[in-house]
Parts: C-alpha cells; structure tokens; sequence
C-alpha cells in the first residue's frame, strides 16, 4: 500500500504564541521593523503614530531604504524564523545586517487587526508592490496554510517617496504615553548616535515625546565629562585602555596585561569589541568652569546613561536602559565608593564587531544568550572599569598627599590675609581683634595636635598589630609546630621507653610544655581571627553570637587569669547592620581593659558580665566588672585618644570603642563604680531585628 | 619496617617541610609508625619533577602546606598532595590552618583525602591516613568524603576581598552555615553566573562534619 505523505502543518494559534507571546514590549516590536529598514540600507525612516492613544490607532513605518518586489516579499519578508542575509554578508552601505529572523516583525504586524505592506523596488522604478493581511482571516482558520494572501502589482502611487510603507491599522490596544517615550528613546538610541561618524541612519518618530528627546541627545555634554575611558579588544584577543581628561588629554594607559591584573589571565575570547564610557563628577564645584549646567547634564545623564551595548552598530536591547546595570557598576559602586562610576553619573557604550553571529540575540529580544563570548565581552569591559577605578584612586591618594602638603603653607596664607584686615581696621579695635584670633588660633592648635597624636597612634597600633599578626603566623607554621610535636614524641617515647619512671619524672614537665605551647597558639589564632578581612564586611551582625566566638577565642587567656565573663543575654538573638570587626572591637577593648584592671588588684573572684536589653530596636548592652573601677580620669576624658592612667597604655581603647560604635550609630556612657563595684560601660545600639 | 595498609606495602614516607626542625621531628614520628623517612632536604625541582621523584623513592608522603622557606619550593603542600592524588599514591597534608588558609587550599580540597593538624600527627593517625587514602583511590570513601551531587546556592559575592570570594549555602548540609569560597575554584567559563539567589549543582562531600572538609567539584550550571 501506498504510504500517506504528511507534513507538518501550524495551527494559527501559533502566530500568536510567536509574535504577542514573545513580544517584549510594543516599542520593541516597532524597533524590530525600523532594524528592517535599516538592513534594507534606508538612510531615512519615519514611524508616524496616529491616534494610537486608544485601541484602532494607527502606526505608519516608512523608509527610503532598496525596496522588495514580489519575490523578495514571497521569499523573504514572508518566512517566518529564517535570517535573511549569510553571515558575514554587508549591505551596499557597507552595514552587517542586523538579521532579524522575523519573529519580532511578526509580533509588530500583529499589533494591529490588519498590515498592510507597499513596497516599491529600485530595480522597477514605476512599479509597486502591495500585500495586506488580515489577521482576523487566521482568527477564523484552523492551519497557517490555510489564509492566502496576495501580493498585488500595481502603478506606482506618486504621493510618497518612501520605498517601503507598512501601515498597522486597528491597533489592538493603545501605546502609553510611557510607551512612546520608550520608544523615543530606542530608536535614538538604536544606531549609536553617540559615534563621531555613524551609520548615517536616522530614524524618526513623528510624536511630541521624540522631538524632545531629539534635542536633548543632540547636546552632546561629552566635553563635560571628567574623564573619558576607551578600551579596546582586537582580533587577537588582547585589550588596551587609555584614559583621557575633559580635554582630551591622556591620563593612564594600560596594556592587555596591566587590564588583567585581576582577572584571567588569557586573552579575551571575544569579537573585537571598543569600550567607551564618559564619566561626570556631578557636582557645583565642577561645573562652574563649564558651559553646560549641572542640571543639563543630569537630565541627560538621566535619560541615556548607563552602558549602551552596539552590536555591529545596532544598540541591543536591554543593556543601558534604566535599571539594567549589566556591568554591574552601581554593586561596584557601592563595595568600593571611591573613585568608581555608577549608571548615574555616567554613559558609555559597547561596540561589538561581530561578523561571524557569536553573540546571539535571545528570541525574545531580551538580551544575549549569557554564552561564553558574551561573558568575555562582559569580563573586558569589566576589566577596563575596575583598571580605570585602581587607576583613579592612586590619583585620589596622590592628591591627598599632595593637600597634606599644602595644607600648612594654605594656613600660614590665611594668617597673613587675616592679619592684613586686622590692620586695616580702627587702631583701638586691633588689640582685640588680635586677642581673639590669638585665643581662636591656640585651640585650633591644640585640636590639631590631639588629632596629630591620634594619627600617629593608629599607625602606631596598626604597625603593631600587622607585625603581630606576622609574627603570629610564623610562629604557628615553625617553633610552635616543632615544640607540639616535639613533646608529643618525647611522652610517646617515655612512656614507651621509661614506663612508670616517665609518669613520676617526666610526664609533668611535658603536659606543662603541651600546655603552654597550647596557650601560646591560642595567642596567634587571636591575632590572626582579628585580622580576618571578611569581619570588615558590612552585613548582618548576630550580636550574642559574635560576643560568644569571642570568648571562645579568648577562653585561654581568661582561664589563665581566672576571669569569669558571665553572660546575661536577652532571650532573643538581635542583630544589626554593620561589620563584624567593629562590633568585636568594642567587646574586645572592654575585656581587654577588665584583664588589665584585675591584674592591678588582689580580688578573690574576678568577673565580668555582659548583659543584654531590648527594647523596641534598641539594644542595650552593659559590660561591668568587680575590678577597680575608673580612678584618677573622669569619664568624660576616658575616651579621649592617648589618655591612659596606665604607664605604658595607647589610650587608644576606649576611644577605638567610641568610634565604633558611632559607626554602628550608636552612643556609648560609662559609670566610674557600677553594680559589680568596677567600671560599667553602657551601649545602645539600634537594632534590624531580634 | 613497613605496614601493609587495604592491600599495598608502605615502606618509605617522603617528608616535605621547609623547616629543617619541622622535617627532623616528623621523621621521628614516621620512625615510631614502623616506617623509612626520606627527608626531602634540598630545594625541590618543578612540581611535576618532584612527584615522579617522589614517586619513584618512596611509597608515601606527609607534606606540610607552607614550602615558601627559601627556595624549597615553587609550589605548596595542597598542588602536591593533589598531584600525588592523581597518581592514586598516598599523601598526607600535615600543617596547621587558618581561615585564609582553607580558602587557598579549597580549589584542591577534592584531591586531598586527608587534611591534619600537625598537633594530631602520631604513629596512628599516620597509618589510618595512609590506608583511608588508598581506600579514596578504590572508590572505598570513609563518610566524610564520599561525593554526593549536591545542590548549592550562592548568597553572596564579594570580590573585593582578596581572593575575591563567594559565600554559599547547602540546604542539604548545614543549611544555616554560609560557606566561604574562592571564585577561582569555579571555571572560568561559569564565572559569569555567580551571583546572588543563583543556584547550581556540585559534587561535593555532604557527609564532612566541619566546614574546612568541604569540596566541590564538577559544577552544574542550568
């Protein structure tokens, strides 16, 4: 018997699954047939919106652009999911086309409840060509195949210039105001008007929204930017950045290894590929020098920043619109402030030169498919940011050294000019005039030394605690080794070798040796758990649970001189925003300072509460003891920096305390006797959550 | 002197430690296990040289971690204990570890059966080290190391930290610890999806009791 030929056939439901369903937004799909024209080689193209503010409006999209005759629209425009060009292949203009596969066309014709299409080929001047589709017809049909349509060979019409018309008529729903905003913005965007020498392509829309839009990209605010970063991917995969102040002239420059620094170490598996990004410092001070107003400048900023990514020199969407910081910069940003740009003080662009596709569109135009050549184009525009931020900040860093510098020279000027004015006043007034700035000067003096000193005391301290932490590292990694096996070997082989000999001569000795060396790592694993760099992260700080790893820490030291912390603890587990190392730090000073006061006195039991409170999200936490108390300094002056009543203190503990905790936006007090007898410190702290 | 451990003879242990203090006394301790050490005294040649040396004097090693002393070494005790894994020869890396420490050694973590303090290092722990590796090599996993494919998920990014770091939690493990990893344990071609709420797949050994034990290996991104 003869087989049954079949085929497979698509049920109308599938226009719809493939156009509305995968489409984005409306003004993408009109995008989409602007990015038509433009592989049709159009220099001008017009998108006219006609009572599109309700449901049956019309939208017009017309262009200059080669035309298609009947063959063309059967073969190409017509078939659905088939790219219209081979790869590599350039227009007549010389533009890799954008190759639009039709799924976003059809989803822009379906918009309305009919299309109609009139286009006019160079090739046959006085001829035109015209296709409308109803789309109720497929409503009303079972299979695709089903509909035919036909496309009509008629005279040219003399009215319009334009070689390609397609009218959207009896709009489904209306376009918000929001939308043609959008849209505005997309086809401004859409052929990098940004490039000194573009396309030539210029889309317009005919819509009051454009017109405002229009003139506001037209003021190119780049000669306002502080700093202008191009950096480059060639064939071979190898980048360069070079970066330039508001004149033009070069600041840094970076070969492909100097990029790198932090990365990856080959080379960039991606197309050539050129970074642009201009970055604004946004404030009064810079723009008084400038032509342009800071408000200009942030209204641009705010409607086109961001970083634009152009695929052979079409933009794609979404990258740089609002909200989408695909290179991260604000997340950048917000780790590390200084120095670095964000979406809102910035706009750049991401040139792609991909000839052979690599970067592939997802079908629903929401971006790139995230595959390994997109990463990479990611990872060296990501590269150059953080190149140009390390960059920044040895700026920043010269310049502070450099206003260090000038700062007594500034101050001696100031004198000067002063005391010229005092000069030039009334004879009998100077005296005064001269008492009180003499009385203003000294105090001013006196608080520059006391910051001077407490300078010079971080530094002191921090100096101390890197060679502690040194010393505590090697000191675990060889003697401390040496010493732990050591005796573990000498009581092995003693009481294997001497028996009950070993047990009465010398398994005390040893067990103190282990003991000690114990002790003596206990030393080096605090130093080292202080230093921990992820404690300075800012995040979720569970309080009761930090207070009791840090006593766990310090269990050896308070065994050893017999301190009892008691902890008294709210029955709940509060926590608050901020790093763990500040909160550390002022539980770490208070013990610190308890251990110090017993060793000063005879006291039987020696003890030290912590107690926490809540109420509402306010965390009270009271550190006390039973030791001497604060005598001989006023709790006023506690936490001045280099007081100490103690020969050789910083002074610095307490004040490290205040400053911590003014940092996690609280206040501290003290009681010279509380109610264990000893110095009670009190903290309130704000709290997330309990 | 030699043990036979799960069907192989050891015989002679590498020791490698750039202290000249540390290596003496461990040899002792290997002498008290029955064994040969074979002290690695000289500045040892490139890693791949080193493990074919090694492998052709000795029957084991026990490996410190920190071999920087000098010029002992170009690599560290984690590169050499994975390599010796690869040849399925036995190697213990002995040392004491801190945080910075484990992040470092997390990328090798998979290929190192057993990590021990050096406080723990006697003649027993020797023997049961060298016998649990050469039981990983038959596929015979004690608890602790048996790889289950796991799902994990990212809570955190940080890559200002040094190494740049990634914070992770398994709800098939502990699901209240956050695990601190490197980004250079992922490839480089997912690195791309590290990001907050994502989640993957990984081989990894959900039956280690203690954070430090933890690995990851072959990951699974959707």
């Amino acid at each position: 018997m003869k087989p049954i030929e079949v085929s497979l056939r698509f049920s109308t439901s599938i226009l719809r699954r493939l156009g509305e369903e995968l489409n984005p937004s409306p003004d993408q799909s009109i995008v989409e047939l602007v990015k038509n024209s433009y592989d049709a080689d159009a220099v001008d193209c017009t998108i006219e919106l006609t009572k599109t503010d309700r449901a049956g409006g019309t939208i017009r999209v017309s262009d200059n652009g080669d035309g298609m005759d009947a063959e063309a629209i059967r073969d190409g425009w017509l078939v659905l999911g088939q790219s219209l060009k081979p790869p590599g292949g350039r227009t007549k203009l010389g533009r890799i086309r954008a190759g639009s596969k039709g799924l976003g066309r059809l989803a822009a014709l379906r918009m309305g409840l009919s299309a109609t299409l009139v286009s006019r080929p160079r090739t046959n001047p006085r001829r035109q060509f015209r296709l409308t589709i109803n789309w109720s017809e497929y409503d009303e049909a079972a299979l695709v195949e089903d509909v035919m349509l036909a496309i009509k060979e008629e005279p040219i019409s003399e009215k319009s210039r334009a070689t390609t018309e397609i009218t959207l008529e009896g709009l489904r729903s209306s376009i918000t105001r929001m939308d043609v905003k959008r849209l505005a913005r997309s086809l401004l965007l859409l052929a990098d008007p940004f490039a000194e020498n573009p396309e030539g392509f210029r889309p317009i829309l005919k819509a009051p929204e454009f017109g405002d839009l229009e003139a506001l990209v037209k003021n190119r605010y780049f000669r306002d930017a502080e700093y202008h970063l191009v950096a480059r991917v060639d064939n071979n995969g190898k980048g360069q950045a070079i970066v330039t102040d508001w004149r033009g002239e070069e600041l840094f420059s970076a070969g492909h290894e100097d990029l790198i620094r932090e990365g990856q170490q080959e080379p960039y598996k991606c197309p050539p590929a050129e970074f642009d990004l201009w970055l604004f410092i946004l404030n009064k001070t810079t723009f008084d020098t400038r032509s342009s107003t800071l408000q200009e400048v942030k209204t641009w900023l705010q409607t086109f920043g961001g970083v634009h990514l152009y695929q052979n020199g079409l933009r794609v969407n979404p990258y740089g619109n609002p909200g989408n910081d695909w290179l991260e910069m604000n997340l950048m940003r917000v780790r590390g402030p200084e120095e670095r740009p964000s979406t809102n003080n910035s706009i750049g662009r991401v040139s792609v030169i991909d000839t052979d596709e690599l970067l592939i569109q997802k079908t629903d135009r929401s971006g790139f498919i995230e595959s390994d050549t997109f990463l990479e184009v990611k990872r060296f525009a990501t590269d150059a940011l953080k190149w140009m931020a390390r960059r920044r900040l040895e700026l920043a860093e010269m310049r502070r050294a450099k206003e260090r510098a000038e700062a007594p020279k500034r101050s001696d000027r100031a004198k000067d000019t002063l005391e010229q004015v005092i000069e030039s006043t009334q004879p009998k007034s100077r005296a005064a005039l001269r008492e009180a700035f003499g009385k203003y000067d000294r105090a001013k003096e006196k608080e520059v030394s006391s910051l001077r000193r407490e300078v010079q005391l971080y530094r002191t301290l921090s100096t101390a605690g890197i060679t502690a932490a040194t010393f505590a590292h090697e000191s675990a990694g060889n003697p401390i080794k040496v010493i732990s096996l050591a005796a573990n070997t000498v009581a092995r082989r003693g009481r294997k070798l001497l028996g009950e000999k070993y047990t009465s001569n010398l398994e005390e000795p040893v067990e103190l040796i282990k003991k000690s060396t114990d002790a003596l790592k206990v030393l080096g694993n605090v130093t080292l758990s202080l230093t921990d760099h992820e404690k300075r992260r800012a995040g979720r700080v569970e309080i009761h649970k930090v207070i009791q790893t840090l006593l766990e820490t310090f269990k050896p030291f308070l065994d050893d001189r017999e301190v009892d912390v008691i902890l008294d603890f709210a029955p709940s587990n509060p926590f608050l925003r901020g790093s763990e190392a500040a909160f550390e730090s002022i539980i770490t000073n208070f013990l610190n300072n308890s251990i110090v006061w017993f060793a000063g006195m005879q006291i039987a039991e020696r003890k030290v509460v912590i107690r926490t409170q809540i109420a509402g999200n306010i965390l009270t936490l009271r550190v006390l003891d039973n030791a001497t108390g604060i005598v001989g300094i006023s709790t006023k002056d506690i936490w001045l920096p280099g007081y100490s009543t103690r020969p050789n203190g910083t002074g610095l503990g307490l004040t490290i305390v205040r400053d911590a905790v003014a940092d996690l936006g609280g206040t501290v007090d003290a009681i010279e006797h509380g109610e264990l007898g000893g110095a009670e410190f009190i903290i309130e702290l704000p709290i997330l959550g309990a | 002197m030699s043990l036979n451990l799960a069907g192989n003879t050891i015989t002679r242990v590498d020791v490698v430690d750039d202290k000249e203090d540390a290596r003496k006394i461990i040899a002792m301790t290997v002498d008290e296990a029955q064994l040969l050490p074979v002290l690695e005294s000289n500045p040892l040649p490139p890693l791949s040289q080193f493990v074919s040396q090694a492998i052709a004097k000795a029957d084991a090693a026990i490996c410190d971690y920190k071999l920087s002393l000098g010029t002992y070494a170009q690599f560290n005790g984690a590169e050499a204990v994975a390599m010796f894994y690869d040849h399925k020869w036995p190697a213990l890396l002995c040392t004491t570890w801190g945080k910075a420490d484990i992040d470092a050694m997390r990328v090798y973590r998979r290929k190192i059966p057993i990590l021990i303090r050096t406080d723990d290092l006697n003649p027993d722990t020797i023997a049961v080290g060298f016998e649990c590796c050469i039981r990983e090599f038959k596929s015979d996993f004690s608890p602790g190391r048996r790889p289950w494919r796991t799902l994990v998920r990212i809570e955190d990014v940080d890559e200002q930290l040094k190494p740049p770091m990634f914070f992770v939690v398994l709800p098939g493990w502990y699901s209240s610890d956050k695990i601190r990893l490197p980004l250079d344990l992922i490839p480089s071609t997912f690195r791309g999806k590290i990001k907050p709420g994502v989640r993957f797949h990984a081989q990894a050994n959900k039956g280690a009791e203690d954070q430090d034990d933890l690995y990851f290996d072959d990951f699974e991104f959707d």
